[in-house]
């Protein structure tokens, strides 16, 4: 017998590829809590507290020391005096890092 | 020993008496013409037997006038009045023998027609024992006869009626006014009230006359009216009460009027009684048939405003709540009605009985136990949401298109100051609150202390029917959405536009994805946190299918650099074409259906738990039912239990090759979207941590402040009877005491 | 609402989010074991981007504690905040400022001198300590 796909109808959710929750994905895992922004706790794929888009309107970044926010969380935090231009997970100068695609993530994506 | 002057006493009062009868006459001629006069007017007064054959005597008018004169002047008259009186009561046994005999005869057949004949003869009666007053009304003592007659006749006449007579009266009244024993050319039977009026039986039988209007009036109005809904019925009412009524009340109640004015004085009374009867009646009438009449709107209205103007008249409101309420417990609020039809009810309940009351009480009174029934059944918001989203699998919806779309209303708190305030009603009651303004779906919305479930049951509802989306259309939902906004609220929806925006993001991305490696897949990619819970699965897809999963995946990640897929593998639907050795299929299945058959084209034999290794944990009646729907289409075959083969070559069926998974196959689609009861068990346990925070640093608590405080908690919607039951079971395990209403930690 | 033992807060009221009470027990093996302290916490509008106002409303005799206000001493709550510290770090902060006081910067010199001698101390604390009673 000859199976041929014609169409498929399928359901995924979409998920930021942080670079460390993905490293032993298999597919059953699309219902973890996820990881949360540290300022705001929503998580990263919710959207901050300004946002009501979340995705492409509501971005990560990710500094050179690893953490990831919430862009919008995090431009606020060093907009204020108290932040020293540090990251506030490690107090560390905040250094936007370089996000290199396709880097090699293990797992679904890009085998 | 008699004494001269007795004697002579006695001379002169003879001679007195003689001069009198003698008048002065020669000799005695004057006496003995006063004899005969006596006799002859005696004798023409004497009662007789009409029943006699013989044929009365005839008199000679100017003798008899004569011997009265003679009477007359002779001073006898009085004397005359006795001796007929006495007469008169001597004959009376003749009335009561005609009496008797009719009355037997009535007995026997009910006939108003005899009651009726046996009230013209006794008036032939009366009539012919008159005495005459052509003759005598010259007299001083004329009209004292006449009257002294007509109340001796009457005392007797009504001492020998028997207690028939008035159920004849009854029934020849009622025949008087269906016109079944008037003569033709008396339609309205004059001659018979005539006849009733001499005989004085009107005021003897008022009340009884009467009665019959009314039971006239109620048997008309319920022969004309029960069930007649759809045209007003007071007009005619009143046009019937007018033409057949009124003119029927002119001869018993407004005898005697010299013209119409005055008759119409004499009629007032009576008249407004019979109008406030037959508003009652068709009160009462309505009242008993309500249910059906609101089951039957809008067809109905015409029959619900002559019930406003009834009401107006009869206070008959608390009757109309009891029944309505009585009805409704009994046809509408049990386990045994569809939600759908309560709550259909219910609205046009509402409809209804603001076309009838318009201030509002009465439907509050009548709502109140549906409300509290509807907020018990698990489905009541479910159905809501669909009616709301124009879910319309059964025709009938709750909301009228029709109606202008408004934000949901909060009761409105009464403002005195405003000059247009009314005070409510008097039998509104101490909880009663005006309703003026909110719309049906306000209404329905407010059965719930919190719209948080209607928002929730919203996500899920629109959840089930994106991911079911067969073209691709969201033209509906988008307007769906747009039409809740207006009534939820802005911010309520937001999760909604999310939906909405991964529906368009889906298409956009797959369109890039196909331009770039053209796939056969087309998924719906979801934000989570926006989206409903999904029921989470555990599969994995075999073969070809998961190679499919990987390129998109692929492809999705290198046009969303910082973004990765995740899939929901056991969701969604596959469109296959299976070509077999002697023919192709084509199936469009659920992915484990897919998934199996796939399988089946690595080899043609497998047990059911080889097949559930190779997709990972899905559960044995899922597997069962997939691979029932191949039995089905003939492409698998159950060899012995749980072995399952290919059919490459089509066979014929034999009988008892399917029954085996018969039962299987009648497990329901469960939806993908978990259930918002489902969530709501899970969730407590987390308000849980709130409640023990709260009264760690807060102390103890009234339940009010606990239910306020735990509202700051995202998401959370429980009634506050909701969580009463949740603090007692919290009580029965020893986590918390209560006392005077206050809660505490337990120690 | 809190996991760690010893340690929770919550709103004052369902009106008012940024005004909240807390609670905080005393460290086994520390001075201030088995004693609770309330407490109040003040969030600004601006939070996490700013710390939280965190005063004592039980009189709490400490170094880093000024007795009379309830105002508190301690860097993370000054110039070393940051917007990722939550309600429960800040509280676990303060209940091991509790057992390790800073002598450096003391809001309390009398405390501070005399957290040497724990005895001394103990009496101190327990003469300005007033128990919890349930409700606030």
């Amino acid at each position: 017998m000859k199976v041929r796909v014609k169409h498929w109808s399928a359901v995924a959710q979409w998920r930021w590829n942080t670079g460390n929750n993905n490293n032993n994905d298999n597919y059953a895992a699309a219902d973890d809590e996820g990881d949360v922004c540290g300022i705001c706790r929503v998580p990263y794929e919710g959207c901050c507290p300004t946002c009501k888009m979340p995705g492409d309107d509501c971005p990560l970044i990710w500094g050179q020391c690893s953490h990831v926010y919430h862009m919008h969380c995090l431009l606020k935090w060093l907009g204020t005096p108290t932040s020293k231009q540090q990251c506030p997970m490690d107090r560390r100068p905040w250094v936007t890092a370089e996000r290199k695609v396709n880097n090699n993530h293990t797992g679904n994506e890009a085998p | 020993m008699v004494s001269n002057a007795v004697r002579a006493q006695v001379a002169a009062k003879w001679q007195e008496s003689f001069t009198r009868l003698n008048r002065s006459e020669p000799g005695i001629s004057g006496l003995m013409a006063f004899s005969d006069a006596w006799t002859l007017a005696t004798e023409f007064l004497k009662p007789r037997d009409l029943n006699d054959p013989k044929p009365r005597r005839q008199y000679d008018n100017r003798r008899v006038r004569m011997a009265f004169d003679t009477i007359n002047k002779c001073r006898r008259l009085p004397v005359m009045m006795e001796v007929f009186l006495e007469d008169l009561h001597n004959s009376q046994y003749l009335i009561a023998r005609e009496v008797e005999s009719h009355m037997n005869l009535y007995s026997e057949t009910s006939d108003p027609v005899i009651v009726r004949a046996l009230i013209f003869r006794l008036v032939e009666w009366y009539n012919a024992w008159s005495p005459p007053a052509e003759q005598i009304i010259f007299y001083r003592l004329g009209q004292t006869i006449i009257s002294a007659y007509m109340l001796s006749f009457q005392t007797h006449l009504f001492s020998v009626l028997p207690a028939s007579f008035a159920r004849g009266v009854k029934s020849l009244v009622a025949a008087t006014l269906l016109g079944t024993v008037s003569p033709p050319s008396d339609q309205r039977d004059s001659a018979l009230w005539h006849a009733f009026d001499m005989l004085r039986l009107v005021e003897r039988y008022e009340t009884l006359i009467a009665s019959v209007g009314y039971e006239y009036i109620e048997s008309h109005v319920h022969e004309t009216c029960a069930g007649a809904w759809s045209e007003p019925m007071l007009p005619k009412l009143r046009a019937w009460m007018l033409e057949k009524i009124v003119p029927w009340m002119i001869w018993p109640f407004a005898r005697g009027a010299t013209n119409a004015e005055e008759a119409k004085t004499m009629m007032q009374g009576v008249g407004s009684r019979f109008e406030f009867h037959m508003h009652k009646t068709l009160c009462d009438l309505r009242t008993k048939e309500m249910f059906d009449i609101i089951v039957d709107f809008p067809d109905s209205v015409p029959a619900l405003n002559d019930l406003k103007e009834c009401l107006q008249r009869v206070d008959q409101r608390a009757e109309l709540v009891q029944s309505l309420r009585r009805a409704n417990r009994k046809r509408l609020l049990h386990p045994g009605a569809d939600t759908k039809d309560i709550l259909l009810q219910y609205v046009s309940t509402i409809k209804c009985l603001r076309i009838v009351d318009p201030p509002g009480v009465l439907l509050f009174k009548v709502a109140d136990p549906i409300r509290r029934y509807l907020r018990y059944r698990p489905d009541t918001i479910r159905c809501i949401v669909a009616s709301l989203v124009g879910d319309g699998e059964s025709g009938d919806s709750l909301i009228d298109d029709s109606e202008p779309i408004h934000p949901l209303q909060q009761p409105e708190v009464e403002n005195y100051a405003d000059p247009e305030w009314i005070p409510e009603p008097v039998d509104a009651g101490p909880d009663f609150r005006a309703n003026k303004t909110s719309d049906i779906i306000s209404t329905l919305v407010s059965i719930y202390d919190s719209k948080d479930l209607f928002i929730k049951e919203l996500q899920v509802l629109l959840a089930q029917r994106l991911l079911a989306l067969k073209d691709g259309n969201l033209d509906r939902e988008r307007r769906n959405v747009e039409i809740l906004k207006i009534r939820f609220g802005e911010s309520a929806l937001q999760v909604c536009e999310v939906m909405l925006r991964d529906m368009t993001d889906s298409r956009r991305i797959d369109q890039h994805v196909q331009s770039q490696k053209p796939n056969v897949m087309h998924p719906t990619i979801i934000s989570r946190h926006f989206w409903p819970a999904l029921e989470v699965s555990d599969m994995v897809m075999p073969g070809q299918f998961q190679d499919l999963q990987e390129q998109y995946a692929k492809e999705f990640s290198s046009f969303k650099p910082d973004k990765v897929l995740r899939w929901h593998p056991h969701l969604g639907r596959i469109h296959l074409e299976l070509e077999l050795d002697d023919r192709t299929v084509e199936a469009d299945v659920p992915p484990l259906e897919a998934a199996f058959i796939e399988l089946f084209s690595e080899k043609n034999t497998w047990t059911v738990d080889e097949l559930i290794t190779r997709v990972g944990k899905v559960t044995r009646s899922a597997a069962l039912k997939a691979l029932g729907t191949w039995v089905d289409m003939r492409l698998l075959k159950e060899e012995s239990e749980n072995v399952f083969r290919l059919l490459s070559v089509a066979e014929d069926v034999t009988e008892d090759a399917t029954p085996k998974l018969g039962m299987a196959s009648l497990r329901e689609d469960l939806p993908p979207v978990i259930s918002v009861q489902q969530q709501q068990a899970e969730q407590m346990r987390v308000y849980w941590k709130f409640i023990e925070g709260m009264l760690t640093n807060l102390g103890s608590l009234g339940l009010d402040r606990i239910q306020a405080m735990l509202k700051l908690a995202p998401g959370y919607d429980r009634t506050i009877e909701q969580l009463a039951n949740f603090m007692e079971a919290a009580k029965r395990e020893g986590l918390v005491t209560v006392k005077d209403g206050l809660w505490k930690l337990g120690k | 609402m809190s996991s760690s033992p010893g340690i929770s807060a919550f709103p004052k009221n369902d009106s008012n989010l940024f005004e909240w009470a807390g609670t905080i027990e005393g460290a086994p093996g520390t001075i201030y074991a088995s004693l609770a302290f309330r407490i109040s916490i003040s969030f600004p509008s601006n939070y996490p981007y700013s710390a939280p106002t965190i005063k004592f409303e039980t009189p709490c005799y400490h170094p880093n504690v000024d007795i009379n206000g309830g105002a508190i001493c301690l860097d993370i709550l000054q110039d070393k905040w940051s917007a990722v510290y939550s309600v429960q770090t800040v509280l676990l902060s303060l209940q091991s400022l509790l057992g390790e006081p800073n002598n450096a910067s003391p809001l309390n010199p009398d405390a501070a001198n005399l957290w040497s001698n724990p005895e001394a101390f103990k009496v101190q604390l327990m003469k300005h300590y007033r128990p919890l009673d349930g409700s606030a």
